[in-house]
């Protein structure tokens, strides 16, 4: 190519383009989308995985799902006692095992079409079918035959049994009638938990015919998908937020107060924080740690007593750690209160069960240590504890004058918190047992693989209950469970956990279960470390939103507070801690009841 | 020209294959799958999903569905072959075995049936990335979609920045070499380069958020949350330029052709403008094609930091999650980007320097 007519037209060419090109972009970047603040905004933390309630299993998926869709039952906010949802009332046979469900008349899709029980029965369907892959089927499997349905899969991944074989059935429209495999104390705390929610059944078949080859996208998009809750989703933008808008045909719709919520994605603790702060967010589920201590003493933070517990798994398999004496001894060495009070510091108890603290009707069966009865003081008692330690590994011969314990190797997922707490955890066990631990982090998903192949000694754990019930922990370790990751087993266990699945009785359950912890903290398998506190920061105006034990907040509830209901709130609790800034509210956003006092009010005057 | 652009084309292709091929396998090779969470699966449920996302196949044969633009499913052109995953299949059904047709891949037999031709289906190669494995209500080319204008815009803006106040602190420094304002100048810069971009935003968020609110704190959706995240992404850039620029200029103000004008009596600014600029220059440009690069990539810690819903956070986050899919369309896309930008910067190069030509050895 030379330099002639040509080379100079084709320079000036290039420059042309690259100066449209930039004033393209910047003119796009000047008209970005410009959308108004939601009445609420709360940061999620994550991007969610999906708005399909059969595919879902996360927390912060939850928190959409509970807003847009509706279940048999609701929650209640503060008790979690099932409530009235798209089922108006419910029957429960004497021996525990049927439920007939009556559906409200007058519930309504937001496509138009009335809730029935048809659509119960075809969205189970769909959740218990294969080809859904649905993570959380197993929480259909106490119902008769859904287990069977979901897990005898032909070669083309279809079911081989018939949906007959399963005991979900639609009397008619209004009735549904489920049978259960074992009666199951805490199935109505199930029917108000997401996955269990209905789709509609028109909103996949018109996608599928729309869209042969895309409908897995295309149902669930904004303008598409079809929902029964409060709110509907109106957009979407991936990474940044979800507007939920109150839909106006929800059969409650008089009893919702907000408008229109943001939910916001935002995945670093600091950022979320500074949002709150500058009061462009109403509520974040997360705070970094080593703010902790000055959130402390402010009123929009108050964690409350949360249902999970932190431990550490043992690999029993491994011949060391074979021995019992040796768990118990490792479990009374560890300082829980020095992790408690100086690393995670938001009033997290140092605990000793599995079972957290704070469920009604159960009592978590602390494995046998100083502290136990409440007469020692914690500085007393541990030391009592350590000397106990020392004293078993004494009598099996290790110490001074005896063998070197080998060394144990600490295993975590890769996080300032849990590197600390496993630090804790080495220190004193060096400087009571004389044993060497090392640390060894691993990143998320690596870290989960090497606890499924039981590749570690001692491994960081945590687990959060999805309902109350001490079954969703107890469950976890009985021999071969695809969760117990401990290589342990216990026959009686086991027995007592199937037992209590077919126990109508709730003081035998009661018993049963209680038993089986008392087995689980006399072998210890795990070491239990602490009880969860939750972590919300939440503008002190935003009613309805009581603390739970499950963390579970419903929109549905959700209203700002006018100045004198605050002033009574701030009264009533009584305490000194530091009054924050609370704005709000917009005009039209106070709770229903408090709209029938103030126009009752106003007519008085 | 042409021949050029073909040749850039052709080795353009061979490494977005080789960038495909190896990301794919070693995607693969890290342990963990985008299934595993901290709530173990029933086995029977791994195993529906798996059979779902085809991730019970051998790898061989999900590589060749992910690339396209054949359907390898058995409805499609995996009709022709028969699959089994191990080679105890053989021992089995011996049945099924056809001699001569019948061969090992791997750990895997199959078995050439001859049944249906070849449909058609997306893959890689007809431009379809596939389903995020992660945010399941999504494609992935959805996602780069609604995320990459946005990424554009923020690295669009930082360029802007870098560019004015690089140039015009580069411009200055030369100009008035040995000066105080040099000595500030190139203090900025310096500073600028040492900095952090993530420090330097801390210091952005708590002067003008939260001492002086006047911009918001995090977030994207109006120009005015663009300045804090532009700024803090194009200042170290800034800082490059601005040493790049004074040095060029430096060494043109000194040149004869320079002189000469400066003889004719010319005023300084038309010195400047129509003799020094194009020539002092080049380094700055032949700086940007990595630099707008450098900006895509390093948004990540901004796009963080101020909550921005862009390409970034994908390019890490589905590393974290095994979102197969998706850390394989991210790797394309700036695969992609990165080449295009290096061509456009060799074609600028020429436009500015009439001594350089694009030559065809």
């Amino acid at each position: 190519m030379g330099r002639g007519r040509w080379g100079l037209w084709w320079r000036q060419g290039v420059a042309l383009v690259l100066v449209g090109g930039l004033l393209v972009v910047v003119l796009r970047a000047l008209s970005a989308a410009r959308i108004e603040r939601a009445d609420m905004v709360f940061n999620n933390s994550t991007e969610i995985s999906t708005l399909d309630p059969a595919t879902v299993t996360g927390v912060p998926e939850g928190r959409i799902l509970r807003a847009i869709f509706e279940g048999l039952t609701i929650k209640d906010p503060e008790t979690l006692d099932p409530l009235p949802g798209m089922a108006e009332r419910w029957e429960v046979s004497p021996d525990g095992l049927t439920y007939t469900f009556h559906i409200r008349r007058g519930a309504r899709w937001t496509n138009g079409d009335p809730v029935t029980a048809h659509d119960f029965v075809y969205s189970w369907q769909r959740f218990l079918d294969p080809r859904t892959a649905a993570e959380y089927a197993y929480q259909l499997w106490y119902v008769k035959g859904a287990e069977a349905y979901s897990t005898d899969v032909g070669p083309d991944g279809a079911p081989l049994r018939s949906f007959d074989t399963v005991g979900i059935r639609a009397l008619d429209a209004q009735t549904l009638v489920v049978e259960l495999a074992a009666p199951t104390p805490f199935f109505l705390q199930l029917t108000a938990f997401y996955p269990l929610y209905p789709v509609n059944r028109r909103n996949l078949e018109e996608a599928k015919a729309q869209f042969p080859d895309t409908w897995q996208f295309e149902w669930l998009r904004p303008e598409r998908l079809v929902t029964n809750g409060p709110f509907r989703v109106t957009e979407r933008r991936v990474n940044d937020r979800i507007r939920l808008v109150k839909n106006e045909d929800y059969w409650a719709a008089d009893e919702v107060a907000l408008r229109t919520i943001d939910a916001l994605a935002i995945e670093s603790y600091m950022t979320g924080l500074n949002l709150y702060l500058s009061g462009e967010v109403d509520w974040i589920n997360l705070v970094p740690a080593s703010l902790v201590p000055r959130l402390l003493p402010r009123e929009d933070f108050d964690p409350t007593p949360y249902f999970g517990s932190y431990f550490f798994r043992i690999n029993t398999t491994r011949p060391h750690l074979a021995d019992k004496r040796i768990r118990r001894a490792l479990a009374l060495a560890i300082d829980r209160r020095a992790i408690t009070d100086k690393i995670v510091k938001s009033g997290q108890r140092p605990w000793y069960s599995l079972v957290p603290f704070g469920m009604e009707g159960y009592t978590p069966q602390e494995f046998e240590h100083a502290g136990r009865d409440g007469a020692l003081a914690y500085a007393a008692a541990l030391s009592r504890d350590q000397e106990e330690a020392k004293r078993i590994f004494a009598e099996l011969g290790y110490g001074s004058g005896g063998r070197d314990f080998p060394t144990i190797e600490l295993h975590y997922n890769t996080s300032e918190t849990h590197r600390d707490i496993a630090e804790v955890v080495a220190d004193t066990w060096k400087r009571v047992l004389g044993v060497d631990a090392k640390l060894l982090n691993q990143e998320w998903k690596v870290y989960l693989d090497t606890q499924s192949n039981l590749n570690f000694d001692v491994s960081r754990s945590a687990w959060i209950g999805d309902y109350i019930d001490p079954n969703t922990f107890l469950d976890l370790f009985v021999t071969g469970g695809e969760n117990n990751k401990t290589g342990w087993g216990h026959a009686r266990y086991d027995e007592l956990i199937q037992k209590s699945k077919y126990e109508v009785d709730p003081t035998v359950r009661r018993a049963q279960l209680e038993e089986a912890e008392r087995i689980l903290m006399d072998e210890l398998p795990i070491l239990p470390i602490y009880s969860y506190v939750t972590q919300n920061i939440v503008n002190p105006r935003l009613g309805g939103f009581p603390g739970n034990l499950l963390d579970e907040q419903f929109p549905r509830f959700w209203y700002w507070m006018d100045d004198e209901e605050l002033a009574e709130r701030r009264a009533a609790r009584g305490d000194d801690q530091e009054i924050t800034e609370a704005p709000g509210p917009n005009e039209g956003l106070y709770s229903p009841a408090q709209m029938r006092r103030r126009a009752a009010g106003g007519r008085g005057e | 020209m042409i021949q050029f652009l073909a040749r850039r084309l052709l080795w353009f292709a061979i490494t977005l294959l080789g960038v495909v091929t190896i990301s794919f396998f070693l995607m693969r090779a890290v342990r963990g799958g985008p299934f595993d969470g901290e709530r173990r699966l029933h086995p029977a449920i791994e195993a529906n999903l798996a059979a779902r996302y085809h991730l019970d196949w051998p790898l061989w044969r999900q590589y060749l569905q992910y690339l396209g633009p054949f359907d390898w499913s058995d409805e499609g052109i995996g009709a022709l072959l028969h699959v089994e995953a191990d080679t105890d299949a053989l021992q089995r059904r011996p049945e099924e075995r056809v001699e001569g047709r019948t061969f090992r891949l791997g750990s895997s037999v199959v078995t050439w049936t001859g049944r249906v031709g070849p449909t058609p289906f997306g893959g890689v190669l007809t431009g379809d990335l596939g389903p995020s494995f992660k945010y399941r209500d999504f494609t992935v080319n959805d996602i780069i979609g609604q995320s990459l204008p946005i990424s554009t815009a923020l690295g669009s803006v930082a360029l802007l920045f870098a560019l004015t106040l690089g140039l015009v602190a580069g411009i200055g420094s030369a100009l008035w070499r040995g000066t105080n304002i040099d000595l500030s100048l190139r203090l900025a810069a310096t500073a600028g380069i040492a900095l952090p971009n993530f420090v330097i935003a801390g210091f952005l968020i708590i002067l003008f958020a939260f001492l002086m609110p006047l911009l918001p704190v995090a977030g994207w959706g109006s120009p005015r949350h663009m300045v804090l995240p532009g700024f803090a992404l194009g200042a170290p850039f800034a800082a490059y330029i601005a040493r790049l620029a004074r040095t060029g200029l430096l060494e043109v103000l000194s040149k004869d052709h320079i002189r000469t004008a400066r003889a004719k009596g010319l005023p300084e600014w038309l010195i400047l403008v129509r003799h020094a600029l194009k020539g002092g220059l080049l380094p700055v440009v032949s700086y940007l094609g990595p630099a707008t690069a450098g900006i895509l990539t390093g948004s990540l810690v901004i796009e963080r930091l101020f909550g921005i819903p862009g390409t970034g956070s994908h390019f890490v986050n589905s590393a974290l999650n095994r979102d197969y899919t998706l850390s394989m369309g991210v790797t394309i896309l700036y695969t992609v980007l990165v080449y295009s930008l290096n061509t456009l910067v060799d074609l600028v190069y020429t436009l500015l320097d009439p001594r350089i030509e694009l030559e065809e050895s």
